[in-house]
Parts: structure tokens; C-alpha cells; sequence
């Protein structure tokens, strides 16, 4: 613990915090969206994948800019949420939550979307025919099959979430202990003049943290490779 | 000639124009506090159209572009919003001239349309303030300046909660302008050239160190005719002008014409 700093160790936490709520909260709704796009066909689709592609390209600053404004006290958005049930967005971790989660929500979609393409749609209509619903089908089948996909999709958005800045620095400011990520963290203490000095085991956390995250997709490539 | 070798050829030419001529002697950079942003525009334009010479600014808080200076930044001046930015600027060796320019006032903001009452300091401490914009105390001067009087008024321990850090001066105002943030500490200036924002009331000067901006005339700049004559241009009667009609306090006595 001597290691890190109050603030750092609170940077951490916040990091790994972030992460991990965005992509649970990203996931399902990943999931339902990649399944979706994998197998149905239906007018508009160009439109919705382009929709979900969008945070992707965009400067994370523009997508951080119209969550701002969709989520501040007085936005569309914000208001409802304020007025109704009592949340607040900007300036909290749930706002760096929501900028991470809009972030690495196409990175998630795509991951996913390749492993439900690569489950045979004829063991899932196989399941069907032997009485399973839809439903089933889909969670004792599809899923099952297609589960290193979702890990995955799920490390790849963690992974995104970690790495989030512009769009979380919009909505969620750069609020020690309370919205300060690792990389808000190097990023104030960079501006700082003697703080290039300081940065540097922020700078190798986030490095570590990043490594270990793609390592662990990796792993689990190797692991699918060989289960087939 | 086929599609590659095409290619081949006109790479080294569009790398060439990517690296294209910068940074001859018509060109000034300045650095400057975001807070003058508004007057500087208005003054270097004037200066442009006048003496034939570009001059490009970066805005940012003092402390961001002194750290950007030590690292080597090609900067020719460098107008800080305090005196330690520009100490730490002179600690590395990098100043050819320096005085003191302007002053300016703090101040706290609300939303225009912000129904909530705030006459004097203490109206911050209410629940419905929940957030207090600043520039990072820590480093910006802006926001080490309202951290120094609400100490002095016994009441940053307990808005310290509050406080939503921005990256300047400009970015708190910003935080105001959205209505993510109930109130701001900002400069008399910065509350002066937004149409969105009110000032709620002003913060005395005897309670902060006296907020001065002196410009700095770098290395970098010494020696160039555009970036010493656009030094001398700015503490000449026409600039100041310009400085006066945004609010700033003139701290330097009008230079020569030329």
C-alpha cells in the first residue's frame, strides 16, 4: 500500500469500479443488440449498426459533449432522472460510468456479434424443433455456445472503460476521490508543473492494467482454440 | 506509371507539406491565461491587421502552459494570471523580460436564470449549491486565488466537498453556463463576456494575494523583431485599451507608441 498514495490508490479503485459497472451494465444490452444484428434482417438495419458504431469514431469529447447536455440538471434527460429518481449523473461516478459504458459499447457489440455469428443458427433451430421456445433456445444453446464471445466483448469493454478520458472528463469532471480515474488523474497532475514526476506510477499502473487485460483475451482465445 | 509508383513519389511530398514552414519570423506565439482570451483576440487581430505580422495563441491555465514552457514549447511570451507561474517559468531560465500587465477581480457566478440566493460567501454552504466550479486549486491560478479567500473566510473546509475542479478558468464558467454546476468562482472579466451567467456577488481583494498578470518575454521570442515588437505593442495606450473595455486592472504604465 505504501506503493500508491491516497489519491492514487483512490484513482485505482475508482478505475476498476468504473470499468466493471460499465461493462455489466453494457453487456446485456450488448448482447440482446449483437444478437439482433447477427441473425435478423430487417429495414434500417444500416442505420441502427451505424447508430452503434457512432461512439466508436466520434472524438469522445463530441459524445461526452451530448451526454452533458442530455444529462446535465436542467437536460432532457437529466431533469427526468433528477426529478423522478433522484439521480444524479454529472459530476458523480455514475456519470463516468455512463460515458464509459456509451464508449466502449460499440467495442463490446462488435466482439459479441462475431461470436453469435459463429454459433450454427441450424443447432439453434434444432432445439426448436425439439420444443424449445425462443427463449430457450437462445439461453441453452446460442449462449452457452457463444460465452468466450461475451467475455471477450465483456474484456474489450472493460479494457475501453479503462482507458475512457474525453468523453468522462465532459460529463463527470475530474473530481479527486469522487470521479478522478487513472487516466484523469495523470492527466491533472501532467498539467501540473511538477507533476510529470509524480504521473509516472500512474503512468505504469495503467499500463499493467491494460496489459493484464488483453493477456486475459488472449488466454481465452488460446483456451476456445483448443476446446474448439 | 502505374497507381504505386505514383504513390511512391508524391509521399515524400505530402509528408513535406504535413512538416510545411512554421515558425518564421512573422509569426508570434503567445501563451496566455484563458482568462484573456477575449481581449487578447481582440488586441492581436488589431496587431495583425497593422504590423503584418501572424500571431497565434494558445489558451489554456497559467499552470498547464508554464509546464508546456518548461518542456520546451516554442512560445515567445507568455501572459500568466499569477506571479508564480511566471516565477517557475524564470526558475528554468527561459525569460528575456518580464512586468506586470494587468489585474483583475474574483467573483461568483450563477446560471442566469438561477433562482438561488447568493449575496455573500457563506450562501454557498446551502444544500442547494451542490456543486462549486473552480479552476484545480491545486494548480490554476484562478482557482488557487478563490482557495486562498475562502480560506481566509474559514469556509474551504467545508465547501471543499463541493468543489467540482475545472482545467481553467473558462472551463468552470463553462461548468456554469451548462447549469451542471450551481456557482463558479471566476474573474470579474471571465463573468463580463458571458451572456449566461450572472455574478452573484464579488470577493474582496484583501482576501487573495493581489491578482496580477505579468508578461513574460521568453527566450524563445528574445531577439525575433515580430515577438519583441508584439511585447512592446501590448503595454502600448491601443492595447491597454482594449484590456480596460473587458475589466482587467491596467498595472503598467502605458508604453511608447512604437
Amino acid at each position: 500500500m505504501a506503493l500508491l498514495t491516497a489519491e492514487e490508490c483512490s484513482a485505482l479503485r475508482l478505475s476498476l469500479q468504473v470499468g466493471v459497472c460499465s461493462a455489466m451494465i453494457g453487456l446485456p444490452l450488448a448482447v440482446a443488440i449483437s444478437y439482433l444484428l447477427a441473425r435478423a434482417t430487417f429495414w434500417g438495419k444500416w442505420l441502427l449498426e451505424v447508430v452503434i458504431d457512432l461512439p466508436l469514431v466520434l472524438p469522445p469529447v463530441v459524445t461526452g459533449y451530448l451526454l452533458l447536455i442530455a444529462f446535465a440538471p436542467h437536460g432532457p434527460i437529466g431533469a427526468f432522472l433528477a426529478g423522478w429518481l433522484g439521480i444524479k449523473i454529472v459530476f458523480t461516478w455514475l456519470g463516468a460510468v455512463l460515458a464509459s459504458a456509451v464508449v466502449s459499447f460499440p467495442l463490446m457489440v462488435r466482439a459479441i456479434r462475431l461470436a453469435f455469428q459463429a454459433v450454427d443458427p441450424r443447432l439453434e433451430m434444432a432445439a426448436r424443433s425439439l420444443g424449445a421456445s425462443r427463449l430457450a433456445a437462445f439461453f441453452t444453446v446460442t449462449l452457452p455456445l457463444a460465452r468466450r464471445g461475451l467475455v471477450a466483448g465483456w474484456i474489450l469493454g472493460f479494457a475501453r472503460s479503462l482507458g475512457e478520458f474525453g468523453a468522462t472528463i465532459m460529463v463527470a469532471g475530474n473530481i479527486a476521490g469522487k470521479t478522478q480515474t487513472i487516466p484523469l488523474a495523470i492527466y491533472t497532475l501532467s498539467s501540473r508543473p511538477e507533476g510529470m514526476q509524480q504521473a509516472w506510477r500512474l503512468v505504469g499502473l495503467s499500463i499493467l492494467l491494460a496489459a493484464a487485460a488483453l493477456a486475459a483475451g488472449r488466454w481465452l482465445e488460446m483456451a476456445h482454440k483448443r476446446t474448439g | 506509371m502505374n497507381g504505386r509508383c505514383i504513390l511512391c513519389l508524391a509521399w515524400p511530398a505530402i509528408v513535406a507539406w504535413g512538416f510545411a514552414a512554421r515558425g518564421d519570423d512573422r509569426t508570434v506565439l503567445v501563451f496566455a491565461a484563458a482568462s484573456t482570451s477575449n481581449a487578447l483576440d481582440e488586441i492581436r487581430t488589431e496587431f495583425s491587421k497593422t504590423a503584418g505580422v501572424r500571431v497565434e495563441a494558445s489558451y489554456a491555465a497559467s499552470s498547464t502552459l508554464a509546464r508546456q514552457i518548461a518542456y520546451g514549447a516554442d512560445a515567445d511570451l507568455f501572459l500568466s494570471a499569477d506571479t508564480a507561474w511566471a516565477d517557475h517559468v524564470a526558475g528554468k531560465g527561459l525569460v528575456a523580460a518580464r512586468k506586470d500587465l494587468l489585474g483583475n477581480r474574483l467573483v461568483v457566478v450563477a446560471p442566469v436564470d438561477s433562482p438561488l440566493k447568493l449575496a455573500k460567501a457563506e450562501d454557498l454552504l446551502a444544500p442547494a449549491v451542490e456543486h462549486l466550479a473552480l479552476g484545480d486549486p491545486e494548480a490554476v491560478p484562478a482557482g488557487k486565488y478563490a482557495k486562498a479567500a475562502l480560506t481566509k473566510l474559514e469556509l474551504w473546509s467545508r465547501l471543499k466537498e463541493k468543489v467540482v475542479p475545472a482545467a481553467d478558468v473558462r472551463h468552470a464558467l463553462g461548468y456554469v453556463e451548462t447549469g451542471a454546476a450551481e456557482a463558479a468562482v471566476v474573474y470579474a472579466t471571465d463573468a463580463a463576456v458571458s451572456k449566461r451567467v450572472r455574478v452573484a456577488f464579488e470577493l474582496p481583494a484583501t482576501l487573495t494575494p493581489p491578482i496580477r498578470y505579468p508578461l513574460l518575454l521568453l527566450k524563445h521570442g528574445q531577439g525575433r523583431t515580430a515577438a519583441e515588437s508584439f511585447y512592446r505593442y501590448l503595454s502600448s495606450p491601443a492595447a491597454l485599451k482594449v484590456f480596460q473595455k473587458f475589466g482587467f486592472q491596467i498595472l503598467t504604465e502605458p508604453a511608447g507608441k512604437k
